[in-house]
């Protein structure tokens, strides 16, 4: 039986648990797969991030429970601060990434028209122009989260030049 | 129930609205918009954010919870199948999502 029919024969099965079966068609580790992981586990830190972002806001009722909030957080000045870096950087990979894929998932943009795939091929989503958004995402992410970095960590006084 | 291309939909304009929205909530902690980080989380300042911008924030507000939960529910039924856990799921981030932009409404009409 050839592998084709033997992965056809296989349930229906989703989840992570398709992993453990050895029968599952792997995919290849590209930019763009590692780019998907990154989103989604950028958008968890974002999103548990959001939910307390709500709850300390509403702090801002009163001056007392504001400053009360705020000696709180401030307890451990560094963790805090590099905690606030990594969302930094989680926000702007995530946002960067979220207009490429706007562009190229929602829009269609740059991936080309279905052809007839004549082997040997490369397929044209991987010769097109998302490929070269995808490097312009993580230059712009890199060189944001890094001078976002330093003006943030010298603003709020833990290294000065 | 809601069909799951309306969903996407709303997904993705949800996102192009927090481009700009965020944005500018972003900038309001910089030196673009403010003097600095730490000065912008001084109590006065804190109100004046709220007064200036509390349009931009409520957009914030419902767009970013929005597009979060359902963010975080399409990685929770691609992980387990099921009519179950996909009614759980939902239900689930659904009412964490009514309370929280209940309680971010609140904040923002007690402040305001």
């Amino acid at each position: 039986m050839s592998r084709r029919d033997k992965v056809k024969k296989l349930p229906n099965k989703g989840g992570l648990s398709r992993h453990l079966n050895p029968e599952y068609p792997k995919t290849e580790w590209t930019a763009e797969k590692w780019a998907f992981i990154l989103h989604r586990l950028t958008g968890l830190f974002i999103i548990f991030y959001l939910l307390a972002h709500i709850w300390v806001t509403g702090h801002a009722t009163s001056p007392e429970s504001w400053s009360s909030i705020m000696s709180t957080l401030h307890t451990y000045k560094w963790l805090e601060t590099t905690g606030e870096w990594l969302l930094w950087g989680a926000i702007v990979f995530h946002g960067l990434n979220g207009i490429r894929l706007i562009l190229v998932e929602a829009l269609g943009w740059g991936i080309g028209r279905p052809h007839r795939p004549i082997p040997p091929y490369l397929p044209y989503s991987n010769r097109s122009a998302q490929r070269p958004l995808l490097w312009l995402v993580v230059a712009l992410t890199l060189i944001a989260w890094i001078v976002g970095g330093v003006i943030l960590y010298q603003d709020v006084g833990l290294i000065s030049w | 129930m809601v069909r799951e291309s309306t969903l996407m939909t709303l997904h993705y304009i949800a996102a192009a609205i927090m481009v700009v929205v965020l944005t500018i909530h972003v900038l309001m902690h910089t030196p673009v918009l403010e003097k600095g980080y730490e000065v912008s989380l001084e109590y006065e300042r804190v109100l004046e954010h709220y007064n200036v911008a509390w349009l931009d924030l409520a957009i914030l507000l419902y767009a970013a919870l929005f597009h979060g939960l359902n963010g975080l529910r399409v990685i929770l039924i691609e992980l387990h199948q099921g009519p179950v856990w996909e009614k759980a799921v939902s239900w689930t981030l659904l009412i964490i999502g009514i309370v929280a932009a209940i309680y971010g409404t609140w904040t923002l009409i007690e402040v305001v």
